[in-house]
């Protein structure tokens, strides 16, 4: 080991011995019911094959968490976070502390059972987050509030905390009936892995023997409900470990910390000054409910990532009431509730006649199946010419859910039905604007309008472009102005 | 008062078009000259085989030659005192604003296909998660020139550009 990397020399400090102990959790925990799985399946080439490559894969993540636990040195300096990490290829990582957006502590259930703890520190630019896994609970709750730039003295004030009854939300998750499908998926996957048919599998064969006798209704109606059954389940099991605890609240040094988990505990410290706005975001089934979640527009937290986007979550699926108070909390200003100005009819019709095209697409290949497999009926692609009805229905809500505006220091936008979003973004984060023309926009005037922040792209969609760029004009002024011209009148015939 | 916005002042260098031809046949020309290949050898299968050339080379064929054109109309830059200016696309046409203070990084762009017609792009990037702005089909000096000028701005502005 090279100098200055020893504990204690310059500050540098090593992980938590008790990463050792997680470390070889991944290797062991997983082999004993695997190897008791062959043995009593009994021993043949084609069972322990996939069960040593398994086993090896374990081990290697197993010396990886080893080598990480002994290579890996961090320290906090005045002006800094520093870690030092890698066998061959070391790295030096180092972020101003000013620069610290988020710490996120979380800790699964062996990390709990240990009395550990990962600390992420996130600075913006993707590549520059910091990751201690892990270090003990109270080191990670000290350098929660060493980097949050908090103080322990004062208490904070509560924003929001989880109520029992918003649990009927979490059944109102698209993820629903693919959770639904999960278990299914596995079962077949781990039967692949050691080479098993399904068929060889006594009770599976006589599912499908009772389902292959049963009338195609009754095997229709009972693997819909089963599977939503399982789904159901599933997403109340989910939401309780994901939010159990839930708080939000306004730390003294002026950054927001959420708490939830059951199982895996999570605390995230967001920093005032790097909030950027809120997304409302009500998915189809959850706007039926009542409900809606909430998300805060953090600078350097990617909204297409999806693990980063729910980190942002302000709140768990909760009635749209609740969602838009603590918005207007976090962002000083009920901006998500101010009103919103309507998008021209030509956006409307963009949408209807856009909305032909899923129904026809579906005729075509209902028809193409009809033909081409026996046991098709003919008459199928009738369903088609069915939908066509809640395509238009969905094509008017979309052109509904359309609007833009302003308030004080937020520039808002609302689009989309399968998922509608209300986003207030604060007018002093835009740092660019595209305008976006596709050719069915140009024919009717219309334009597409993007903010570009450091928390995101958000679209005004499909205004007229006179209306977009005044829009434009007035959030954000004179960075457009100079590119702006009057349009040229229309020139009378035979001039 | 009706507004639009007015096209950034200059155009890209006209070799450009040459440029997007020849990046238009490399995936258009292969698949038209196996077919066309496999059409003379094959007798049997030959009026199916000139059916699937006329598929193939007929959009391919448009899109060699309107594409190329279609983009020099379009694409168009700008550089003001405060902000770069970019219009870019053949049929989806995007125009781009970013302000000189939030730019971060500036970048030449050089593939081997705009090296050969000696062209380059210019890369500028904002804190923005929404992408970078591109210039495209630059003529070479031109392009250093311009991100020599863009980096010495960009560096005169304080602050993290977020």
């Amino acid at each position: 080991m090279s100098r200055g990397l020893v504990h204690g020399g310059d500050g540098w400090e090593r992980l938590d011995a008790r990463t050792v102990a997680i470390a070889l959790s991944w290797s062991v925990a997983p082999s004993v019911p695997a190897v008791a799985a062959v043995v009593t399946m009994g021993p043949s080439l084609r069972t322990v094959i996939p069960l040593v490559a398994v086993l090896a894969v374990l081990t290697g993540i197993a010396a990886y968490g080893l080598l990480r636990y002994a290579t890996t040195r961090y320290r906090v300096t005045g002006e800094r976070v520093e870690v030092r990490s890698g066998l061959l290829f070391r790295r030096h990582r180092s972020v101003p502390r000013d620069r610290v957006r988020a710490v996120d502590v979380t800790a699964g259930p062996v990390h709990r059972l240990l009395g550990v703890a990962v600390v992420r520190i996130g600075a913006g630019e993707h590549e520059s987050g910091l990751r201690l896994d892990a270090v003990s609970r109270s080191r990670a709750g000290s350098l929660r509030l060493l980097l949050g730039r908090e103080n322990a003295t004062s208490a904070p004030a509560a924003l929001a905390e989880l109520r029992p009854a918003w649990i009927a939300f979490a059944l109102l998750s698209s993820w629903t009936p693919l959770i639904g499908l999960a278990p299914f998926g596995a079962l077949f996957r781990v039967l692949e892995i050691f080479g098993v048919e399904p068929a060889e599998v006594g009770f599976l064969r006589d599912v499908w023997e009772q389902a292959t006798r049963s009338s195609p209704a009754v095997v229709a109606v009972a693997a819909t409900s089963t599977v939503l059954a399982i789904g159901v389940l599933g997403a109340l099991l989910l939401h309780v470990e994901v939010w159990w605890g839930f708080r939000l609240t306004r730390e003294p040094g002026g950054a927001y910390r959420m708490r939830r988990g059951l199982l895996t505990t999570r605390s995230l410290s967001l920093q005032a000054d790097r909030l950027r706005g809120a997304e409302l975001s009500e998915p189809l089934p959850l706007r039926w409910g009542g409900g809606a979640r909430l998300r805060a527009l953090v600078a350097g937290i990617d909204p297409d990532d999806r693990e980063e986007r729910t980190s942002a979550a302000l709140l768990p699926p909760a009635p749209r009431r609740t969602a838009l108070k603590v918005a207007a909390q976090v962002l000083g200003d009920p901006a998500l509730t101010a009103h919103l100005r309507p998008h021209p009819r030509a956006a409307l019709r963009l949408r209807l006649s856009r909305a032909v095209w899923p129904p026809a697409f579906l005729a075509v290949s209902l028809a193409g199946l009809g033909a081409w497999l026996s046991w098709v009926p003919d008459t199928l692609w009738l369903l088609a010419p069915a939908c066509v009805p809640v395509a238009l229905l969905l094509a008017a809500d979309a052109h509904r859910s359309l609007g833009h505006g302003l308030t004080g220091r937020y520039l808002l936008t609302r689009y989309g039905t399968a998922r509608r979003r209300t986003v207030a973004l604060r007018r002093d984060a835009v740092i660019g604007w595209t305008v976006g023309r596709s050719p069915a926009q140009r024919r009717r005037g219309l334009m597409t309008l993007t903010a570009a922040t450091a928390a995101g792209a958000y679209r005004v969609r499909d205004v007229h472009v006179g209306q977009g760029l005044a829009f434009a004009e007035e959030a954000v002024p004179s960075l457009l102005e100079p590119f702006i011209v009057p349009s040229a009148p229309p020139v009378p015939a035979g001039s | 008062m009706e507004m639009e916005l007015r096209p950034p002042r200059h155009r890209v260098a006209p070799r450009a078009i040459r440029w997007w031809t020849a990046q238009a046949l490399v995936p258009t020309m292969p698949p038209a000259l196996v077919l066309a290949l496999l059409a003379l050898l094959i007798a049997p299968a030959r009026p199916w085989l000139l059916l699937a050339l006329l598929i193939v080379a007929v959009p391919g064929l448009a899109y060699v030659l309107l594409m190329p054109r279609q983009r020099y109309r379009v694409h168009r830059w700008e550089v003001t005192d405060d902000a770069v200016y970019a219009a870019s696309g053949w049929l989806w046409h995007k125009w781009r604003v970013a302000p000189m203070s939030r730019i971060q990084t500036v970048d030449t762009l050089r593939g081997p296909l705009q090296q050969i017609f000696n062209l380059s792009g210019v890369k500028v990037t904002t804190a923005s998660a929404a992408g970078s702005i591109k210039i495209q089909g630059l003529d070479r000096r031109l392009a250093a020139d311009l991100v020599e000028q863009l980096a010495a701005r960009a560096q005169a502005v304080p602050g993290d550009a977020t």
